[in-house]
C-alpha cells in the first residue's frame, strides 16, 4: 500500500452539549476502499459533512495529499479532487439525467461563462457526460428529468454526478440507501468496478456490501472510531461486537 | 440527437412564435386601416413591457432571485434619455467633477450608455445583494431601489418629482424615435433580439449553471461550483436588458418620472412574469401583454380595474400550473422550456 491520501487529526464537532464527532483520527490511504459503519446517530454523516466542507468542525484538522484543507470551502475541496454524494438523494430534479451530469463535467472544465452554444448539443460536453451515464446504466433515460426517474436510477444518477468531478478521493454516504436488492447489487457492482481506479470512503448500512468490498473498516460509535481494521479484524473485534454487531455476528 | 417529442415541441413554439411576431408586424397596418392609431401606442407600451418581464424572469424565473427592485434599472436608463435630453436642448454639458458631458439625442450614443449604467448599477448593488438570500435579498433590491426612487425625486434640476419631458425624441441612423410607427418596429425588433438572447443564454452552460443555482444550491458546490458569480452575471445582464427597455420606455413616452421606477412597478413586473409563467420563455411576454390589456380593457368597463384585475389573477395562478404559458405548453405534446 501506498501512503495516505487524506488524514483526519483529533477532528471534535459539538453542537450545543453533544459530541458528534469526539477525537476522531482516522487515515486512508491511497487506492484503498475504507468503509465507515456505525449504528444510527454515530456520527457518519456529521463527519462526511466536515470532510466535504459543509460542516466546520470545531477543531482539529483535515489534510488532503498532504495539504491542511481544515479551512477550505467545499469548492475548493471538489476541485482538490475530494468528492461527495449524499445519502438523501440531492440532484436538480427539474433538469434532465444529462444536464445533472453536466454540471459536474462543466465543473471539471473549469468555468461555465459560455452564453452562446446550447450545451446538451456542445459535443465536448456531451460525450463525456454520456459516458457517465452509460458507466452507471442510465444512458437510456438521459433525456429524463431527474425528478422522473426511479428512486434506485436517482441513485445511479446521484453516483454518477459525483464521479463526472473525477475526484482522487470519492466519499459516498451510504450509496445503497433505500435501494432494493436488484439496484443494490448492481451498486456493488459498479463500486467493486470502481475500487481499482478510485480511493473510496464508504459510508453504509449495508453490512454485506461493506464486507464484501471494503479494504478497511473503522467504526464509529458516538462520534469515536473504536476501531480499524480489515474486515477479518472487524469480525474478530470484541468491543465491535458488543458496541455494534451485537448478537448477529 | 433530441427526442423527436421535444424537436415537435420546438417546431410548434417555432411556428407559434413566427405567428406572433407577424400579427404584432401587422399591427401598425390594422391600426390605421381601422383609424384608430392608439392601438400602435399600447402595443409598443405592451412590448417595451414584455421586455423588461423578460429580463426579470432572467433572474427571478431561471435564476430564483426575487429581485424587488427592477424597475430601477429600467427607470435609471430612461432617466438617461431624458436628461441627455436635456442638456442636447439646453446646450449646456453635464458637469460631473472634472468631466463635462455634452447633451446627445442620438440613439446609438444614447442607449448604449444607458444600457451600460443600469448594467453598472445591477453590478454594484447585485455585488452586495446577492451576499444575502430569500427574504433579505427581496428586502435589500427594494431598498436599493427606494434609494434611487428618492434621488429622482429630489432632483429638482431634472423635474423632482414630476418626472421629465423628453422634448427632442432620440434619432437612431435614419429612424426617428418621435415618429411612433418607426418607434413601433425599433421596439418589435428589440423584442425578438431579446428573446433570442435569452433563449440561448438559458440553454447554454452559463445558463444550465444558472439554472441549478435555483434548484439545489448545495449540490452545485458539491460539484465544485459556486453560484455567486453565476447569478451576479445574470443580475447584470438582466439589468443591462431592462435597461434597453428603460430606454425604449423613455421614448414611448416622451417623458420619464419617479413613478418609471418605483416599488409598485416593480411589483407589477413580478405580476407579469409569474402571470405569464415563470422559468418559462415566453411566458413573460404573455404575461406583460395580458396585464397591460386587462389594465386597458378593464380601466374602460370601471375606474376601480384593480378590483377585477385582483381576482383575475388569482384565478390564472390557481389554475395554470406555470401561469399563463402553462396553458399552451400542456396544450402542445413536447417537454417544457
Amino acid at each position: 500500500m501506498s501512503g495516505s491520501l487524506l488524514q483526519v487529526q483529533d477532528l471534535v464537532k459539538t453542537f450545543g452539549g453533544i459530541q458528534a464527532t469526539d477525537h476522531l483520527t482516522l487515515d486512508i490511504r491511497e487506492g484503498e476502499l475504507h468503509a465507515v459503519i456505525g449504528p444510527n446517530g454515530a456520527g457518519k454523516t456529521t463527519f462526511i459533512a466536515q470532510l466535504s466542507g459543509m460542516l466546520q468542525p470545531t477543531s482539529g484538522a483535515i489534510r488532503f495529499q498532504n495539504q491542511d484543507v481544515t479551512r477550505l470551502s467545499t469548492v475548493e475541496r471538489v476541485q482538490l479532487g475530494m468528492a461527495r454524494s449524499f445519502q438523501i438523494t440531492s440532484l436538480w430534479p427539474a433538469l434532465s439525467a444529462l444536464e445533472n451530469v453536466m454540471l459536474a463535467v462543466q465543473s471539471r472544465q473549469g468555468h461555465a461563462f459560455r452564453f452562446w452554444e446550447k450545451a446538451t448539443s456542445s459535443k465536448p460536453l456531451r460525450e463525456p457526460s454520456m459516458q457517465w451515464l452509460r458507466r452507471v446504466g442510465l444512458a437510456d433515460k438521459s433525456d429524463l428529468p431527474a425528478q422522473a426517474l426511479s428512486h434506485g436510477e436517482q441513485r445511479q444518477l446521484e453516483l454518477a454526478v459525483t464521479l463526472a468531478t473525477e475526484p482522487k478521493l470519492l466519499m459516498l454516504d451510504e450509496p445503497m440507501a433505500g435501494m432494493g436488492g436488484d439496484d443494490s447489487q448492481r451498486v456493488v457492482e459498479l463500486l467493486r468496478e470502481l475500487k481499482s481506479s478510485y480511493t473510496i470512503l464508504l459510508v453504509e448500512h449495508d453490512m454485506d456490501a461493506v464486507f464484501a468490498l471494503a479494504d478497511r473498516i473503522s467504526v464509529l460509535v458516538y462520534g469515536r472510531c473504536i476501531a480499524t481494521g480489515t474486515p477479518q479484524d472487524i469480525r474478530q473485534n470484541a468491543e465491535v461486537r458488543e458496541a455494534y454487531l451485537g448478537a448477529e455476528a | 440527437m433530441d427526442r423527436p417529442e421535444a424537436l415537435s415541441a420546438y417546431k410548434s413554439d417555432l411556428i407559434a412564435g413566427t405567428v406572433f411576431v407577424l400579427l404584432l408586424a401587422a399591427v401598425p397596418f390594422i391600426a390605421s386601416a381601422i383609424g384608430d392609431p392608439f392601438y400602435v401606442r399600447i402595443f409598443t407600451r405592451m412590448m417595451v413591457f414584455a421586455i423588461m418581464a423578460m429580463s426579470l424572469n432572467l433572474i427571478l424565473g431561471y435564476g430564483g432571485m426575487v429581485c424587488f427592485g427592477h424597475a430601477m434599472f429600467v427607470g435609471s436608463a430612461s432617466y438617461v434619455v431624458a436628461i441627455a435630453g436635456q442638456h442636447a436642448a439646453s446646450g449646456m454639458p453635464l458637469v460631473l467633477g472634472p468631466l463635462s458631458i455634452p447633451g446627445s439625442t442620438d440613439a446609438l450614443v444614447v442607449w448604449p450608455i444607458a444600457v451600460a449604467v443600469s448594467a453598472l448599477l445591477a453590478l454594484i448593488f447585485g455585488s452586495i445583494a446577492l451576499r444575502t438570500s430569500g427574504l433579505y435579498f427581496i428586502m435589500i433590491t427594494l431598498a436599493f431601489a427606494q434609494m434611487i426612487y428618492f434621488v429622482a425625486v429630489s432632483a429638482q434640476t431634472y423635474g423632482g418629482a414630476d418626472g421629465l419631458p423628453i422634448e427632442t425624441a432620440p434619432t437612431l441612423g435614419a429612424l426617428n424615435t418621435g415618429n411612433r410607427k418607426e418607434l413601433y418596429y425599433i421596439v418589435l425588433v428589440c423584442l425578438v433580439g431579446v428573446y433570442v438572447l435569452i433563449r440561448q443564454i438559458v440553454g447554454s452552460r452559463f445558463g444550465l449553471v444558472l439554472r441549478s443555482s435555483s434548484q439545489n444550491e448545495p449540490r452545485l458546490e458539491a460539484v465544485g461550483l459556486a453560484p455567486y458569480r453565476y447569478r451576479l452575471v445574470a443580475f447584470v445582464i438582466s439589468g443591462a436588458i431592462a435597461g434597453l427597455a428603460g430606454a425604449l420606455l423613455a421614448s414611448s413616452q416622451a417623458y420619464v418620472s419617479p413613478a418609471d421606477m418605483s416599488w409598485v412597478r416593480s411589483g407589477e413586473l413580478i405580476v407579469m412574469v409569474v402571470l405569464g409563467g415563470m422559468a418559462t420563455l415566453y411566458g413573460p411576454v404573455l404575461g406583460a401583454f395580458f396585464y397591460l390589456f386587462a389594465e386597458y380593457a378593464l380601466g374602460n368597463v370601471t375606474e376601480h380595474w384593480q378590483l377585477l384585475m385582483g381576482p383575475l389573477i388569482i384565478l390564472i395562478v390557481l389554475y395554470g400550473k406555470k401561469g399563463l404559458a402553462g396553458f399552451w405548453l400542456s396544450s402542445r405534446k413536447g417537454g417544457s422550456l
